[in-house]
C-alpha cells in the first residue's frame, strides 16, 4: 500500500513577500538571502531588481493568472508558480526555503491559493507565511488601491517601514488603521526593513495547528471605525456550536461572499465534541479539522475572524450566533 | 540486480551511466546505436558504440527536454539556461551546430516536425519555428493565452499545436500567418498528443480531465474527467481503433474509439505514481515506471505482461530503445540503464 502520509514530510516553506513598489521588499528579500547564508534559498521574482546575493537561483517570471473551476468553488491560481514550483522541485538537492517576491500591483490571492489547490505544489512545499511590506509615509497616497489593501488583509506578518519618515503620531494612526484591517497579522515598526529573522521565517502561517491570535487591542475596541472597504470582524462568543448548522451556514456563505472574504480563522467548540475544531479559510477555500482536546478549565469558546471587502458585519454576527446551541437547553 | 516477474524472458541490466542530478529527458536514435540523457544539473550524455561522451557538463541549470529529429541526425536540447542547442550527429561524433540563447526564459518545450528537420521550441509565450538545415528561422508564433505548456506536430506535419491556459491553438504549417483553430479547455493544457494517424488531438488539463477533438472540428470536445491525479503524461497506441494511454496517479487509464465515443478504461498494477510511460515503436506495447523503482509492461487489452523491480529507485523517465528489445530507464538519482 502506499503510505505517504507516514513519511517523514520534507515539504519546503515559502515565503511570500509583497509590498508596494519602494516599500522595501528587495531589502527584506536581501535581509533574508543574507540571514539564510549557506542554506539554498530559490527566489521568485517578477523582475530581476537588486538581488544581491549570489549563488541562489533567482528565477524570473511574468504573472499569469489561471481560473480552476472545481464544482461550486472557483479560484484563480498563478500558472506561472504552477510551472516554475512543479519542475524546481524535482531536484534530488532540494531547496530549503522558497520567497516568491510579487510585485507592487498583484494580488496576493492567486499566490496563496497556488498553495491550497495545486496539487503537484501541495506535495512538495507549504505556505508559510504572507510578509507585507508598507511604507509609512508613502502607503497614504495609495489607500485607494485594491491592491494596497488587499496586501495589508492578506497578510500574516506586516512590516510599518521607514518609520523614519512619519510622527509618532502618524505611526500610531497608521498601525491603528492596519490593525482595523487585519486583526490576526503581527506588526512590526522597522527602517531599512531590519526585523527579527525569526519573526517572519517559520511563522506556519498556514498551518492550522497554530492557534489563531487576535490582536488584544483590535479585541479592546468598543466600536471598529471601518473607513476603508477592507476591514476585519471578529466574531467571539462562549458555549458551543452546532455543527450541522455551522456547516450549512459556512456552506452557504463561502460560496456567495467567497469573493469578498480574503482570509477566515477560527477555533470553535463543537458541541459533544472534545477536542477543538480550528478553521482558516482563503476566498472560497476552506480547510478545516478537529485540533488537540480541550484542556481541563480552559474556557470552551468560539472565535472567527475574517478578513475581507465590504463584509457586513451585522449579519455575520447573526448567522455566527444563531450556530451557537441554545444556552440551557441542551441538544439545539 | 533486477528480476523479471515476466513468463517471456528476463531483461537485464546492460549498460548504466551517472549523471549528477534526476534524468529529465532520454532520446533514442532510430538506428538503435545512440542513446542520450539530460539532467537537472544541466548534463546532456551520449552514449555511441560503447562510449560515453558529455555534450553538456553540469552547470546548475536543469536541461529539461532532449530530442532526436526525424533522421536522428539532429540532436536538439533545451532547458533552465534558456539556450536551445542544436548538434549535428551527422559526420560521427556530434558538433554543436546551433546555439540560440534565451536570457530568463526556460525552454520545456522543444518538437522536432515528424519529417523535415525543423524545430519549434517555446520561449514564454511565443513559437519559434527554425529549419536546422539552412539554421534559418521560419517564423515565431504568438500564442496569446499563456506561457506555452506544450507542443505537438501532426504526424504528417501539416499542423502544429500549441497548448496553455484554456485550451491550444492549432495553425496549419502551409501558412502561419493564417489565423490558429482553437481547441477549448475550461482550465490550462499542460499536455498535448496527436492520434498516430493525425485524425484526433488529446489534451490533458491541470485539473485531472482529458479532453479530445477530431481534426474536422476542435471546437467540439470530449472531456473525461475524475482522473485520480493530474495526467502526467499521453501517449497514443498504435492500433486499429484510436486509442490514448494516460497516466494519473498508480493508474495508467486507456481511452478507445468505438462506435462514435470514447471509452476509458483504467488500468492497475502499480502500487505508487507512475511518473513516465513510453509506447513500444512497432508493437501495441506500453511501458509504464514508477516512484517505488517498478516497472511494467503492459498490453492494453490484456494488462501487466511483465515486469520486474530496480531497488525501489523513483524513476523519472522510460525509454523503448529503438532496437525494439531494450528499455532506457532514468532515476532520480541520475542514474541512466539500459535493460535488454
Amino acid at each position: 500500500m502506499n503510505t505517504l502520509d507516514n513519511l517523514p514530510t520534507s515539504t519546503v516553506p515559502v515565503t511570500v513577500l509583497t509590498g508596494y513598489l519602494g516599500a522595501g521588499k528587495t531589502t527584506l528579500l536581501n535581509h533574508i538571502l543574507t540571514y539564510e547564508h549557506g542554506k539554498k534559498v530559490a527566489v521568485i521574482v517578477n523582475e530581476f531588481g537588486e538581488v544581491g546575493i549570489d549563488n541562489q537561483l533567482v528565477v524570473s517570471t511574468d504573472e499569469e493568472i489561471f481560473e480552476m473551476n472545481n464544482g461550486c468553488i472557483c479560484c484563480t491560481v498563478r500558472g506561472d508558480l504552477v510551472r516554475i514550483i512543479g519542475n524546481l522541485m524535482r531536484r534530488r538537492d532540494k531547496f530549503d526555503h522558497l520567497v516568491i517576491e510579487t510585485t507592487g500591483l498583484a494580488d496576493p490571492a492567486p499566490v496563496i491559493q497556488t498553495f491550497f489547490v495545486d496539487e503537484d505544489v501541495q506535495l512538495e512545499t507549504r505556505l508559510d507565511a504572507v510578509v507585507t511590506v508598507v511604507d509609512a509615509k508613502h502607503i497614504q497616497l495609495h489607500w485607494d488601491a485594491d491592491e494596497a489593501q488587499e496586501q495589508i488583509a492578506f497578510a500574516d506578518r506586516i512590516l510599518i517601514n521607514k518609520t523614519d519618515l512619519v510622527t509618532p503620531a502618524e505611526l500610531e494612526e497608521l498601525e491603528k488603521k492596519i490593525r482595523n484591517m487585519n486583526a490576526i497579522a503581527k506588526i512590526y515598526r522597522t527602517q531599512n526593513a531590519v526585523v527579527d529573522m525569526d519573526t517572519i521565517l517559520g511563522v506556519g502561517g498556514f498551518d492550522l495547528n497554530n492557534a489563531l491570535t487576535i490582536d488584544p487591542d483590535f479585541l479592546g475596541e468598543e466600536a471598529h471605525q471601518h473607513d476603508e472597504s477592507v476591514g476585519s470582524i471578529a466574531l467571539v462568543a462562549p458555549g458551543a456550536m452546532n455543527s450541522q448548522k455551522l456547516e450549512a451556514w459556512l456552506g452557504e456563505l463561502l460560496p456567495t461572499q467567497g469573493q469578498n472574504i480574503f482570509r477566515m480563522k477560527g477555533i470553535l467548540n463543537i458541541q459533544g465534541q472534545d477536542r477543538r475544531f480550528v478553521l482558516q479559510g482563503v476566498h472560497m477555500l476552506m480547510d478545516a479539522k478537529p485540533d488537540r482536546e480541550w484542556r481541563a478549565g480552559e474556557e470552551r469558546k468560539n472565535e472567527l475572524v475574517f478578513i475581507g471587502r465590504d463584509l457586513d458585519e451585522a449579519k455575520l454576527r447573526k448567522d455566527f450566533n444563531k450556530c451557537l446551541v441554545a444556552s440551557g437547553k441542551g441538544f439545539g | 540486480m533486477a528480476k523479471s516477474k515476466s513468463s517471456q524472458r528476463e531483461l537485464k541490466l546492460v549498460w548504466q551511466a551517472q549523471l549528477a542530478e534526476y534524468i529529465t529527458s532520454i532520446a533514442c536514435a532510430n538506428d538503435g546505436r545512440t542513446v542520450v540523457a539530460s539532467s537537472a544539473a544541466g548534463e546532456v550524455a551520449y552514449w555511441e558504440n560503447q562510449q560515453l561522451t558529455m555534450l553538456l557538463d553540469a552547470h546548475g541549470a536543469s536541461v529539461d527536454s532532449l530530442s532526436f529529429d526525424a533522421s536522428s541526425r539532429y540532436l536538439a536540447a533545451g532547458g533552465q539556461m534558456g539556450d536551445v542547442r542544436v548538434w549535428d550527429c551527422g559526420n560521427g561524433s556530434p558538433e554543436l551546430l546551433l546555439s540560440l540563447a534565451h536570457k530568463s526564459i526556460w525552454v520545456d518545450s522543444i518538437a522536432w516536425h515528424p519529417h523535415a528537420p525543423y524545430l519549434a521550441f517555446a520561449t514564454g509565450r511565443f513559437v519559434q519555428i527554425w529549419d536546422i538545415a539552412k539554421r534559418e528561422l521560419i517564423t515565431t508564433l504568438d500564442f496569446d493565452l499563456s506561457t506555452v505548456f506544450d507542443l505537438a506536430w501532426h504526424p504528417a506535419g501539416t499542423h502544429l499545436a500549441v497548448a496553455g491556459n484554456l485550451g491550444a491553438r492549432i495553425w496549419q504549417s502551409n501558412d502561419w500567418d493564417e489565423e490558429p483553430e482553437y481547441l477549448p479547455a475550461n482550465n490550462a493544457l499542460k499536455h498535448l498528443a496527436w492520434s498516430i494517424g493525425g485524425d484526433f488531438l488529446a489534451g490533458a488539463t491541470l485539473d485531472r480531465c482529458l479532453v479530445i477533438s477530431a481534426i474536422e472540428d476542435f471546437s467540439s470536445t470530449w472531456t473525461m474527467r475524475g482522473f485520480p491525479a493530474r495526467i502526467q503524461q499521453l501517449a497514443w497506441i498504435d492500433k486499429s481503433q484510436p486509442t490514448v494511454a494516460a497516466i494519473s496517479a498508480e493508474m495508467l487509464v486507456s481511452c478507445a474509439y468505438a462506435d462514435g465515443t470514447w471509452q476509458a478504461m483504467p488500468l492497475e498494477f502499480h502500487r505508487d505514481f507512475i511518473t513516465t510511460m513510453s509506447i513500444h515503436p512497432k508493437f501495441p506495447l506500453i511501458a509504464t515506471a514508477s516512484v517505488d523503482g517498478e516497472i511494467a509492461i503492459w498490453e492494453p487489452e490484456m494488462g501487466v505482461i511483465g515486469s520486474f523491480n530496480d531497488s525501489n529507485v523513483e524513476f523519472t523517465r522510460i525509454n523503448w530503445h529503438s532496437n525494439d528489445r531494450m528499455l532506457v530507464t532514468g532515476n532520480d538519482r541520475g542514474e541512466v540503464k539500459i535493460w535488454g
